[in-house]
């Protein structure tokens, strides 16, 4: 209780502040309030469109080497217009292929799902979930967002350098990523791409601290840990994952950069190339593998989580119906994310580790079935006897779960060492992540952005736009990435610019891939134009859309400086008070609405 | 350019019209007196149908790809010893989580279905059971025990060694493959990139190798450090010679060493005498163990033989090693295939630089007899080495020297 006192004092002392910064509130100018904001409902934004921004930048590429992959040598004036001197008539440069594969996974990975999700929606509803003014360091979080706009802004011009961007993959494994004799996007694209993660890493660390403090700190009264919304918690959990992991990549990549022009031996032994036999000797390039997977096992469920997080709310909002098994929910995101450090080693099984290290890391990661199949389990239960609304982002909610099963279930063939054997580097592969970390966390973002939409820009998304995009993209991914699991259980390797004649009965398959990426990756178009169309013209919005019992509801329309133009609520509840047997006709209950009599005397306790 | 500037009008143009267009529909729906942020009970409906559709598609699709692709036309038999063990498994757990994707995919979206919104409805308030959370711990972690234990002993068995085994190495680089045989003695003689040159790419070390290398450097070390001490060279080119040079004297340095060892004694490097290099095709004998041991010239490559279930990477500056059996010849694999035309193969698994795609070299299993011909009738290195040599004149000066 005592704690609860003094969150309250330290909010109320925030909130004072605010007052006298109202004085000038009326002097902000154009680049205090949209460019140089510290109020975290406008970061959000930033980092929201920056994102998207680079996600198309990054569905661009993949669609040119789909291109490539579907058509192969086949001659395309419109890649010769996009890329220029990279598509000489039409035909892509195998290596620009391999460039354009890793800056579309670089992208997409750290760019659109680290920070596009995180900081999107970590920035938005953290205060206003928990009762907060704005977050613990405004200034800090106008930081983090700069460093990540700094870190975009590189890696597109690295987009643009002589030699061509970065080509190792977005894992950039050394010697290949540290010798630029090996290959013409290690030169100074990879540079670029270095500078670009480490400012990128900065942002995530800054950003990181900054959503733990607040969620730690200035919780308004009553929001005990275990009243907190599902999705503060993945934000928690996320940004505790970043901030123990991004350090190690942070570590592996500058040794690569001292690898690279300092001539140091961290990850180079015994090298011959270009007629030449290098004096580095000792480095092990294993080394490198085992730091980027430290950081890169826990990455997918930094992108993961906050896309779960969000799904758990849109589906108990829209199920009319508490989250099924709250306090189970947020015991397996813990279980997770403890997991996803002793689990690395699955990406190296053929590395030549030892094998007693493989058995040990088949065992671990195929621990982490069980926490996922528990949230699998409480998603499909808190569907059943719903009274189920399907807004867009319910239909994109309920899709996350869809892909996150489909996804995840191969995941436990990949964690057999011996299965595995086979399988790395295949297109099973690329199924496998692409459907359970990267479409169901886009999915999360589109369900998030849907849903918390009138939050943003006060106004309603068009909602047959939101269907459209919706069954259209669902439909691609899947028709893209579902039957490339039979192309890796054939053995067609991944990253290849093209296949052998011996992979010449998956011609057909690749080109119906290819279609259906073209015409995903088509539609979001729509959902751009629906996005800007609604922020500027939508019909403007109700204070309570979707009738949700948590905070930021409680918010005016038009957001303000603060949040909250008097007090700030005190909770009451727990967030999920859906549907409650009460004889009311209204179907939820307000986390700030205090208990009744009736529940007095029932001593609910949630 | 006019194209291009006719192409921006269009999308301009088009993005636009669209806007017009949502804005007369969204007037006329708030007319109609249709809130923005309420989902109609068409809507609803239409939804819940296509979920229905949708769930469908998505079963249709898995048996549809399943029976097509998942069959011995497409997945490469297994050809090795522990490439049966390795496909029960993986049948095994492709059945496991066949069932529990239709399972959850069908609850999930029949849930999605049955219980769209109804005015009349209430949602029944229901938190948690903790018997039921207690059996969807349980089962999934009972299933992943027998799945861990099962994977646990077919990966034991990949990773014996095998008694007897043939020692084969694969030299992976650049963009090509070699495989070195290890001869009579059925050891690999030692090699260090330092000796690395056009005429040994595996840089094995022979006493011959040796000397033939300590001769090519000092030649091109007095090459290089003239062309720096005569001082034409431009800034940039001076900084490249000069690296050249300090790598040039490191590799002689390190070759001094090679050498040293031989002439004291300590070494014969004797061992390389008797090995085989083969650029073109792997021939494999069927039914014999075999050792690989693999090796890099520059960046990490990955050895990749679908067939055999085989795959491991070639990282410089050490060596990785995968022991399988090959049970099928080549002959028979045609035969069964019915496809003339088939070879085993072995692939670069590794992002490796521009053509790793085309990184690739035909393997052949063929009976022992024909493996033991085919290996007799090959040049060793030493003989190559002698025979080079022999070519350039030099053999007699370095028995001169002596
Ligand atoms: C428009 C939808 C997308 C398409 C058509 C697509 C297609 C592909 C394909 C075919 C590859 C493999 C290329 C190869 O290995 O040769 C690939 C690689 C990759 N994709 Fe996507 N992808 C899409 C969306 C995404 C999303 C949403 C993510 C987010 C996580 C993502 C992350 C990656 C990553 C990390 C790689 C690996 C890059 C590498 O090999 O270094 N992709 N993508
Ligand atoms: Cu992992
Ligand atoms: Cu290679």
């Amino acid at each position: 209780m005592s704690q609860v006192q003094s969150n309250q004092v330290a909010q109320e002392s925030i909130h004072g502040h605010e007052h006298a910064h109202d004085h000038h509130d009326h002097k902000e100018t154009f680049i205090t309030k949209y460019i140089f904001s510290q109020d975290h409902k406008m970061i959000a934004k930033q980092f929201l469109i920056t994102g998207m921004f680079m996600g198309l930048v990054g569905m661009m590429l993949s669609l040119f080497f789909r291109l490539q992959l579907g058509w192969p040598g086949q001659e395309m004036p419109i890649l010769e217009t996009f890329l220029g001197k990279w598509a000489p008539d039409g035909v892509l440069d195998p290596n620009f292929y391999l460039a354009a594969v890793t800056i579309h996974g670089t992208i997409l990975i750290f760019m659109v799902l680290t920070a596009g999700l995180s900081g999107t929606f970590s920035n938005l509803l953290i205060p206003l979930q928990l009762g907060a003014r704005d977050m613990a360091s405004p200034f800090l979080n106008m930081l983090s967002y700069w460093f990540f706009f700094a870190s975009s802004a590189v890696m597109m011009v690295s987009l643009f350098v002589e030699t061509g961007p970065a080509s190792a993959g977005w894992t950039v494994y050394p010697p290949l990523s540290a010798l630029p004799e090996a290959s013409s996007g290690s030169g100074l694209g990879m540079t670029l791409w270095l500078v670009s993660i480490i400012l990128f890493i900065v942002s995530v660390l800054i950003g990181g601290l900054n959503y733990i403090t607040t969620v730690l700190n200035l919780r308004t009264k009553g929001m005990s840990m275990t009243r907190m919304p599902l999705t503060i918690w993945a934000f928690l959990i996320t940004a505790i994952l970043g901030l123990l992991s991004f350090p190690v990549l942070l570590a592996a990549g500058l040794l690569l950069l001292f690898d690279r022009s300092m001539g140091t031996s961290f990850y180079l032994s015994d090298i011959y190339i270009s007629g030449q036999a290098m004096e580095q000797t000792g480095g092990s390039p294993v080394l490198y593998q085992h730091l980027f997977w430290f950081l890169g096992h826990p990455e997918v469920y930094i992108i993961l989580l906050p896309s779960l997080g969000i799904t758990s709310e849109v589906l108990a909002v829209n199920s009319r119906k508490p989250i099924f098994g709250y306090r189970a929910m947020i015991g397996s995101m813990l279980g997770i994310a403890f997991l996803s450090f002793i689990v690395w080693g699955h990406h190296m099984f053929v590395t030549g580790m030892d094998p007693l290290l493989g058995s040990v890391f088949t065992f671990t990661t195929l621990l982490i079935a069980i926490p996922s199949a528990i949230k699998a389990f409480n998603y499909i239960t808190t569907l059943w006897k719903g009274n189920i609304v399907f807004t867009p982002g319910m239909l994109f909610a309920i899709g996350v779960v869809s892909l996150f099963i489909s996804g995840g279930l191969t995941g436990i063939i990949l964690a057999d060492s011996a299965l595995d054997v086979n399988l790395h580097h295949t297109y099973f592969v690329v199924a496998h992540f692409h459907l359970v970390m990267g479409v169901a966390s886009m999915f999360g973002t589109f369900a998030g952005v849907y849903h918390w939409f009138p939050k943003m820009f006060g106004r309603m998304m068009n909602k047959k736009l939101g269907y459209i995009h919706f069954w259209v993209t669902i439909i691609s991914a899947y028709g893209v990435f579902f039957p490339m699991h039979y192309m890796g259980l054939a053995g067609v390797p991944r990253r290849y610019y093209q296949n052998f004649e011996f992979f010449d009965g998956f011609a057909d398959l690749n080109v119906v891939i290819s279609i259906f990426a073209i015409i995903g990756g088509l539609v979001q178009f729509l959902f751009v134009f629906n996005f800007f169309y609604s922020a500027f013209r939508g019909p403007k919005a109700p204070k309570n859309p979707w009738k949700s019992a948590t905070l930021e509801w409680t918010t005016p329309v038009k957001g303000i400086h603060g949040n909250w133009p008097g007090e700030i609520p005190a909770v009451h509840r727990w967030p999920y008070d859906y549907s409650v047997p009460n004889g009311e006709e209204r179907d939820f209950i307000p986390q700030d609405e205090a208990l009744s009599e009736q529940e007095k005397e029932a001593k609910v306790t949630h | 350019m006019l194209m291009n500037i006719a192409l921006i009008a269009l999308i301009v143009l088009t993005v636009l019209t669209a806007a017009r267009l949502l804005n007369v529909i969204q007037a006329a729906a708030t007319l109609r007196g249709q809130k923005a942020h309420e989902v109609s009970e068409s809507d609803n409906q239409l939804n819940a149908f296509i979920w229905l559709l949708y769930l469908v598609g998505l079963l249709g699709m898995f048996v549809y790809l399943t029976v097509k692709y998942y069959n011995d036309q497409f997945v490469p038999q297994a050809a090795s010893a522990h490439g049966e063990e390795v496909d029960s498994l993986l049948n095994l757990n492709f059945i496991v989580i066949s069932i529990a994707f239709v399972i959850t995919q069908v609850l999930l979206i029949w849930f999605s279905w049955k219980y769209r919104y109804n005015k009349t409805r209430r949602a029944t308030h229901y938190a948690h059971n903790n018997n039921l959370e207690l059996i969807w711990t349980l089962v999934p972690a009972v299933v992943m025990a027998v799945l861990v234990l099962k994977g646990l002993i077919v990966w034991s068995h990949i990773t014996d060694d095998d008694e007897g085994a043939i020692n084969l190495e694969l030299y992976a680089r650049q963009f090509d493959w070699s495989a070195r045989y290890s001869g009579a003695d059925n050891a690999l003689g030692k090699a260090n990139y330092t000796m690395i040159n056009n005429d040994n790419i595996l840089g094995l070390l022979s006493p011959e190798s040796i000397m033939e290398q300590m001769t090519l450097l000092r030649r091109d070390s007095t090459v290089t450090d003239s062309s720096i001490v005569n001082g034409f060279l431009p800034e940039e080119k001076l900084g490249k010679e000069k690296t050249r040079l300090r790598r040039i004297i490191h590799q002689i340095r390190t070759i001094a060493g090679f050498r040293y060892e031989y002439e004291t004694g300590a070494e014969s490097f004797a061992s390389t005498y008797d090995d085989v290099i083969v650029r073109d095709t792997i021939y494999l004998p069927v039914n014999r163990p075999i050792k690989l041991t693999m090796r890099s010239q520059d960046v990490i490559h990955s050895a990749y033989m679908p067939h055999f279930r085989v795959h491991m990477y070639c990282v410089p500056g050490t060596e990785t090693y995968f022991n399988f059996t090959p049970i099928i010849t080549s002959e028979e694999m045609k035969e069964k295939l019915s496809d003339p035309d088939f070879e085993y193969r072995l692939y670069c698994n590794n992002i490796c630089g521009a053509t790793h795609f085309n990184m690739m070299l035909p393997i052949r299993v063929i009976d022992g007899e024909a493996y033991d011909t085919w290996a007799a009738g090959k040049k060793t290195f030493g003989q190559e080495t002698t025979e080079r040599l022999a070519a350039k004149g030099w053999i007699t000066r370095f028995a001169n020297n002596n």
